[in-house]
This record gives structure tokens, sequence and C-alpha cells, in this order.
């Protein structure tokens, strides 16, 4: 019964809206298409994006985000079927997008660049963020910034760095940031059910591996980090591989490593070509997440595999348009989705 | 009525005046600006078209919003920071905001005031800053406990000794790999909820060192060199360094105090012209200008007109045109202007609680302020608790929410009557009647039918006001279709009074009106209930009987009718809780009195009449205070008071 209260409402919401997401054939006709205009054409006859082209916006700026808004509703919507410690695990979840609007600023202000351009890119919710954009916008340097988050849970862990030299510590700054996203993360999934703490912990814990295992292949292959800076760096809560297993990984040579990841679950990360990885691991992901709905009982895992699946759907499209406006062969190497994938 | 009316005030002045213009307007408390471009979108801002006014009208085609001027809040902020090391809280008086306003002068005075304190204010932040480091360093009282002099320490020759903090969470990684970190991690105590550390690596590896405390966030804490020494020295160290710079700042205040004194006049009448300077500003972004010209809109008490015109002739070369609420386009909404007296005031909380009255409705708040008053009496009628109620009203008046301790004077009011009535004094009955012996009391727990069947009969009367209001509202807005033919229209009056003739022959065994005719009304009525709509679309001579297809219509209508029947009968039981709470009321303190006579001494007895007044004050107070709101939301607000409008606001200071 109590799992009816919490979850009845928003699964039917996400079950609709899931429904309503691009098919593979939609995909198919898209790449079939030969101009951004005729995509947009194929979205507002065909898909659920029908109502956001209602000015025809051709520019492929603002076409970004009008459907990241569109995400963003959905969102929204599912955020308000949930209460307390539920709700809470919504917004965690959507800090994500904040610290990475947070990171856009840092890695600009440390080149010195336009702040002009990134704002125009930016999305967020009134319903998770606290963060006042229009101050963020007139800061000129990192020691600006950090007194325009002053009252964020950002600022706490940003503030050491405002002694020091900003422009060298901007990757610092991004670690804290994004250990702080996965920590609130972690911290709000434990207080969730029994089912959904375990359902959500795993799906976590998936993520964790993957990005520990993208994080020391790369800070092995291109950086010139030591080790025990490697291991400091891993994040806790993997599914698969806990401390041991990725303090053996920092100090084991590179292509032992590789073997070693080849030969386990996430073996596919490492199949395709070297700057295929990031969508290697998306891919990966995208078709973890059926596993999670499943067994069909209500849970937490329908919300939020919407959300994953939605969110690979509109960077899917974001590459489809990029795609057909500089008239690349091959869009569909690029896309999460694998279409030639068998079932 | 206790709705006054309002008028929509279009005023036409020159731009250099503007400012002049809407700080006294702002000053007179009775206007509330609306955004311009509303009424000059709608085509409603209406200016008398005459020769003389011909370039005001004129240059209407190049009409502009005004913008926010951000500067106002980075000056007031400015003038806080001053103030605030001055310790100098200014007094905001309207007084002070008459006279010239200039914004620019304003700027330049508060420059001026912060180069004057600067010396001071500069030593101030300099003391401030000092504390606040001095405050951080207050970490190294968890090392207490440790008797190593930290100067010996920080300068060994092959080991580098590191202090500060660290996560416990990036501390446990640092254990996973000790077998690979060359250095002692040693934990010395918590400080804050933030652990800390101190690190000891040797020399030859600072840089990697250095590398590696970097990616576990460490913050190291700088003790500096002056102050070093064993823990005990450095925290007493610590101690009389914060005395002496918190001394050195209440020197500074005692100092600047004569200086302030001198120019607090000025200070206060710049502050007040400033806060006055950032609301005119709030206003101007409603304003609409040209060039030469700037077009205000403001809704006023209609009653209100010659004074405002008697401030604006102050001014001249102005135009000011005026429209009923009805003239005014219906895409702007009317606000509504509650006036009550100072008996009904407190109860338009209660009211706006469920909703504002709309502009054109008949405002309930005279009939509920009544009502309520008598119904809580009837409910909570002891004479004694009825004075108490009045004295916590009187007595936190100041404290609590003034317009809530209004309503507790008003409804202990209520309750001294009926406890009156009732005879009963904070709880013992039969004591007033001692007293004051005449034959007026009716003792609830002796009279128990009586109490039930007067309840009725007292809610029967409310619920029959309820429908005059209803019949009223809607008859008023040319509602034909509900407010005479509907339920809570006059129909249902005649519903609802039939029925009840029925009832009483049947009960009475009277037969005064033949009982076919009363189910004949009855069911000339039920059919009108039915067929409402078609028959008021066709007395309006309408081409469409039915707004939405004749099926939907009448199961509509149908399920509709059930309700209305339904709820007749829930209207009224309803207010059988009056009686029942006047029992309850008696039977509470029942309940205590027995208590006291099972404790049986004297000692018990007064506690048990203290405890027993209290909780019955409390918690029945409470209880019936919802009850009644509750009978007024539900049996009778929802019969004729729709609420959905918005209160009049006046711009004010």
């Amino acid at each position: 019964m109590d799992k009816v209260k919490t979850h009845a409402a928003a699964n039917a919401k996400a079950k609709a809206m899931l429904g309503k997401l691009l098919k593979d054939q939609d995909y198919q006709e898209l790449l079939k298409l030969e101009s951004v205009e005729e995509v947009i054409e194929y979205l507002s006859l065909n898909t659920h994006y029908a109502t956001l082209f209602s000015d025809s916006e051709d520019d492929s700026e603002s076409l970004e985000l009008l459907m990241k808004r569109h995400f963003f509703n959905a969102y929204e919507k599912l955020y308000h079927f949930y209460i307390d410690a539920y709700r809470d695990f919504f917004k965690a979840l959507f800090t994500r997008y904040e610290v990475e609007n947070l990171k856009l600023y840092l890695r600009a202000l440390s080149r010195n660049e336009n702040l002009g351009h990134i704002t125009t890119h930016l999305i967020y919710s009134s319903l998770y963020s606290n963060i006042n954009y229009e101050s963020l916008n007139q800061v000129t340097s990192i020691k600006e910034f950090l007194d325009a988050i002053k009252g964020t849970t950002y600022y706490a862990v940003l503030e050491p760095f405002s002694e020091e030299e900003p422009t060298s510590m901007v990757f610092h700054m991004e670690m804290v940031l994004d250990r702080g996203y996965f920590n609130q993360l972690y911290g709000s999934i434990l207080a969730l059910n029994r089912m959904d703490k375990a359902l959500m912990l795993e799906l976590l814990g998936i993520n964790i591996d993957i990005l520990n295992i993208q994080w020391i292949y790369r800070g092995r292959k291109y950086f010139d980090i030591t080790s025990e800076e490697l291991f400091n760096f891993t994040l806790n809560g993997g599914e698969r591989y806990d401390y041991k297993e990725l303090k053996r990984f920092c100090y084991m040579d590179l292509d032992d490593f590789r073997l070693f990841i080849i030969q386990g679950d996430y073996k596919t990360i490492f199949q395709d070509k070297e700057y295929m990885m990031e969508r290697a691991m998306e891919r990966l992901i995208y078709y973890k997440l059926d596993d999670f709905t499943k067994n069909g009982g209500l849970s937490i895992a329908l919300p939020v595999v919407l959300l994953f699946k939605f969110e690979y759907e509109i960077r899917d499209l974001f590459t489809i348009i990029e795609g057909h406006k500089y008239h690349f062969e091959d869009i569909h190497d690029l896309l999460i989705r694998d279409l030639r994938r068998e079932r | 009525m206790a709705i006054k009316k309002l008028a929509m005030a279009n005023v036409v002045c020159h731009r250099d005046g503007l400012d002049e213009i809407i700080r006294d307007l702002i000053l007179l408390e009775k206007c509330e600006f609306i955004d311009t471009f509303l009424e000059i979108n709608e085509g409603e801002f209406s200016i008398g078209i005459s020769e003389e006014n011909a370039d005001e009208i004129l240059d209407m085609e190049d009409i502009v919003p005004l913008k926010e001027n951000k500067e106002i809040k980075q000056v007031i902020q400015n003038l806080d920071l001053t103030l605030m090391s001055l310790n100098y809280k200014p007094d905001v008086t309207k007084k002070h905001m008459r006279g010239d306003q200039n914004f620019e002068k304003l700027k330049e005075e508060v420059d001026a005031l912060s180069i004057k304190f600067s010396n001071l204010t500069d030593e101030v932040s300099h003391s401030i800053r000092k504390l606040e480091k001095l405050n951080e360093l207050r970490v190294i009282e968890c090392l207490k406990n440790i008797d190593i002099d930290f100067e010996e320490l920080e300068n060994l020759s092959y080991f580098t000794m590191k202090f500060g903090f660290l996560t416990r969470e990036k501390a446990k990684r640092v254990s996973q790999n000790y077998d690979h970190i060359k250095a002692i991690v040693l934990h010395v105590g918590t400080f804050e909820e933030k652990e800390v550390y101190i690190v000891l690596s040797p020399k030859s590896l600072d840089i990697e060192m250095g590398r590696i405390l970097r990616s576990t966030d460490f913050v190291e804490i700088k003790l500096g060199d002056a102050f070093l020494g064993t823990p005990k020295a450095m925290i007493e160290r610590n101690k009389s360094e914060t005395a002496k710079y918190q001394k050195r700042l209440i020197e500074i205040q005692e100092l600047t105090k004569k200086d302030i004194k001198e120019s607090s006049e000025s200070i206060d009448i710049l502050y007040s012209k400033l806060i006055m300077e950032s609301r005119i500003d709030q206003i101007r972004t409603k304003v609409a200008v040209t060039e030469n010209f700037a077009y205000i809109s403001a809704w006023i008490p209609e009653a209100f007109k010659d004074k405002l015109d008697a401030v604006l002739e102050r001014t001249s070369e102005i135009l000011v045109s005026y429209k009923n609420s009805n003239e005014v386009s219906s895409n702007i909404s009317v606000p509504t202007f509650l006036k009550n007296n100072a008996f009904f005031k407190p109860f338009e909380m209660l009211v706006n609680m469920y909703g504002v009255p709309n502009h054109n409705e008949s405002d309930p708040t005279m009939f509920f302020g009544l009502a309520y008053t008598f119904m809580f009496g009837a409910m909570f009628g002891d004479l004694g608790q009825g004075i108490v109620i009045i004295l916590a009203g009187l007595l936190l008046r100041k404290k609590v929410n003034a317009d809530f301790c209004g309503i507790l004077t008003r409804i202990g009011i209520g309750s001294m009557f009926f406890g009156i009535l009732y005879d009963s004094f904070f709880g013992y009955e039969r004591l007033i009647s001692k007293i004051l012996p005449f034959p007026i009391y009716i003792r609830p727990i002796d009279n128990i039918n009586l109490m039930l069947i007067l309840s009725i009969i007292a809610g029967l009367i409310l619920v029959y006001i309820s429908y005059g209001y209803s019949i009223v509202n809607k008859l008023r807005l040319g509602d034909l279709e509900e407010g005479v033919f509907g339920r809570n229209g006059i129909n249902g009056v005649v519903l609802l009074t039939s029925i009840l003739v029925l009832v009483y022959e049947q009960v009475m065994n009277l037969n005064f009106i033949p009982n076919l005719f009363m189910y004949g009304i009855i069911g000339i009525s039920v059919i009108l209930l039915l067929i409402k709509q078609p028959l008021t679309n066709a007395i309006h001579k309408e081409e469409r009987l039915y707004d939405e297809g004749a099926g939907s219509y009448y199961v509509e209508s149908g399920f509709d009718l059930l309700e209305t029947f339904l709820s007749i009968l829930s209207n009224t039981a309803s207010f059988i809780r009056i009686g029942a709470f006047a029992l309850n009321h008696v039977g509470l303190f029942i309940a205590f009195h027995t208590l006291a006579e099972m404790i049986g001494s004297t000692g018990g007895n007064i506690l048990m009449f203290f405890v027993g007044n209290v909780i019955i004050i409390a918690l029945e107070g409470l209880v019936v205070f919802i009850q009644g709101l509750r009978l007024f939301y539900y049996e009778l607000f929802s019969k004729y008071y729709t609420g959905e409008g918005v209160q009049f606001a006046p711009d004010k200071i």
C-alpha cells in the first residue's frame, strides 16, 4: 500500500512519457533526412516534441535550449509527484546539471572567456536551484564567482580555494564539485525505502564504476598523475569494484588494466575507438536501464529510467541535428542508441 | 456596505516632475499603482481630448516603459555598510521624506559620508578582519592536550609538518593507501564538525606530498610564525589578542558616538530619502514615459478623488482623469477595497482566509463577525473563561497577530454573554443565578433537547440569511440561472421552505397547508432545478438551449439534484453541533470536577480547577474555534461566496 501511495502517480506519468519517446524506427527516418529543417519538421509532425516548435526556430542553439527545457519540464512534473526523501532524491539527481553549469563558468573564467556565450546555453530550474544566475553572469573573476554563489551548498566546498591562485585550481574545483554531487546523491539514496535504495545504489554503482574506469584510464594515459592522486580522486560506492580493486587498478600497468576490464562486465567501454569512449559508456548504461524496470513493480526505477532515456534521446537528437548541419555521413555511429543492435 | 468603490486615476505629468508626484502619492498611502501599459494597451488610458491636451496625446506615439535603476540598491548597501561599522541604526520616518528628492544628490551625500568616516570604518573593518582570523585559529583548542612546542615541529630539518582539515571520507582514503603514502597522518581532534589532522612527511617528498594532499582536499591552517609555541601558549595568546581587538572595537564605537550624534538627523534624512527613492523606483517601472511626459495609472478609493486632486493641484500642468471600476477594461482586475468598522475589522482575516470578496460581491464580514461571535459564544458559553479569552486578546495584542487578538476579544464577549445565559462561571453552574436570581437561565445539561432544537433553528436562520446574500449577489451579476432557478437562488429557498413545512406538519401531525399542495411545490421546484439552463436560455432568447449538449447536461443536473437534497439535509443537521458543543463544554468540566472529588483534598480541588480550566480554554477553545469556522466555510460560504477577489493594497513606504 505504501508503495502505491509513493509511486503510483509518478509511475503512471513516467510510463506515459516513456511510451512517447522516439522508437528505433523514428531514428532511422531521422537519419534519412538531409537538413535541420527536415528534422524539425519530422519532430513536430510525428513526436512528442510537436508542441515545441510552434514558432519556427531554425537556429540550432535555441533549438537545443528548447529541447532541454522540454526535458526539464518532464523532470519537474515527476518531481511534483513525490514528497520528502524522494523529492530530495530528485533534487540531488538534478544537482548534476547545476554542477555542470558551474563547471562551465569556472572553465570560462579560468580562460578569461566571455560569459555571454555560455549563459545562453544554460538550463536550470528554480525547483532545486538557489543560485542566482543573474549575478553569476556579472562576474569577471573566480573570486567574484565565489562571492556570487555564497549561501549555496557549493560555496562551502569551493571556499577553501578562494585563498589560492584560482586559475590553476580549476581542475580541483571541478573535482570537488563532482564529488559533492555524488555524495549528495548517495546520501539521498540512503533515505529511500529498502527496495528503491537497492535499485538506485545499483544504478549509481554502475555509473560510478564506469566513471572510475574512465578516470583511471585517462589519468594514466594522458596526465602526469601519481597513483596516489589517482586513487584519491576515485569515487566511492562502485557496484563492481570496491576500494581494494580500485587501488589495484591505480597501481597497475595501463595495458594490464585495459585487459582486465575487457574481461569483465564493462568490456564494451574499450571495444570501440578511443575517442568514442564517452559514447560507449553512455551506450552501456542506456542498455542496462531496462534491467531496472523489468520486474514491473512499482518503484522509483521507472521515473529515473525515463529521465535517463529522455536525456539520452535529446542528446542523440542534438547529434543528429548537428550531423545534418555539417553533412556528416555516419551519424548513426555517434548515437548513444545502437540502431544495429539485435533484440 | 463594506466594500468601497474604487476608481482608476490616469495621470499625465511632465517627466521632470514624475518622481515628486510618485513620492506624494506614496505618502498618501491610498494609491495602488498598476502597470500603465495595461491601460494603454487596452486603449483605455483616457485623457480629455481637447485642443490644449494635443501635445500630450500626440506625444503618446513614442511611449516606452521606464527601467529599474539598479544603482539605488547599491548606494543603499554602501550606506548600510558605513552605518554598520558605526553601529548606528537610522530612523526611517515619513517626515524626512518630504522636500527635494534627487538621487544624484543623495548619492553624493552617501559618498561624502563614507569619506568622512572612512578612517573609522577602515579601522573597524581591519579589527573585524583580525577578529575573524583569530576566530578561525581557535581550531588550536583541539591541541590543548598535546604538550609539544610547535615551533620545533615547524622547524624540523628533515620533516615537514602540516596542520589542517581533512574530510573523514578523504582521511579514510589516505588510510586505505597507507602502504604507498610516505607520511604520518595523525587525527588530533574535531573542531566545529571538521576533522583536524597533522601530517608529517620527509622534506625530500615535499612536492609529491603537496600534490597528494591537494587531491585529498586538505585545507592547511597557517599558524603564522609569531604565533608558534606550545598549544597551551598559543591558546592563551589567541584569547588575549581577541580580547584586545574586541576592546579596541568598543573604544572606537565610544569615540564615534559623539560624531554620529551630531550628524544623526542628517543621516536619518538621507536614509529615509534613499528608502523612498528605491520605493519610487519600484513604482517607476510601472510608469510609461515619452520624451516629455509621464503616464501613471493607479487605483484609488472613489471617495478619495478630492484629496488626490488637492495634492496634485500643487504641481502645475498636470492632467488627471478618473474612471469608475466598471468602465475599466475587463482584462484589468479590479481589487477589492474592504472597509469595515472597528468591531468587524479583525474578522476580515478569517474571511480572507477563505478568499477575498470580489469587488462586486457583497462583503460577508459583518454577517460573519456577528454570527461567528454568536456561534462561538453558544458553543463555549462561560462567563469566567470568556473573560480570560478577552484578557488574552488584549494582553497579547502587541506580540501576536493583532487581528487574531481582536477576534479573541470579540468572541470572548460572545462567550461571556452565553456564560451568563448558561449560568456558568469557570465551569461552576448555579453560581451566577445565586447573585442574580432572574428566571433567564438555560443550563444546557438540564435542557438537552431544547439546546439541540434551538441550535438547528439558529442554523436555519443563518442558512436563510446566506440564501439572501446568494440571491442578491447572483442577481446583481445578472445570473438568472443560479439566482432564480438555481439551488442557492430563489428556487432553493422555496424548496427548503416547503420541505421544512412538510416535515414540520408530519412531525406535529398538523395539516394547515394540504400535503398535496406542498408536494406540488416541491415537484415544480425540482423540475425548475432540472431545466434551469434551457429555461434561462429560452428567457434570454439564446439560439442554443444547452451550453454543452443536452445529454451531458441532464446527467449533470440529475446528480446536482441528488446533491441538493443531500446538502439540505446535511446543512441543517450540521448545526446540531452548536448545541452539542455547548453540552460538551459542560460535560468536560464535570469530568474534571469528578477528578477533583476523587482527589478529595483542597489542594487537589484547586489544582483540578486550574488544570481543568486551562485544558478547556486551550483545547476546547481551539476545537470550537475551528468548528465555527467549518460551519461558516462549508455550510454558509459555499452557498453564496466566491471569494475570488484581490485585496486593494495601496503602495506605501
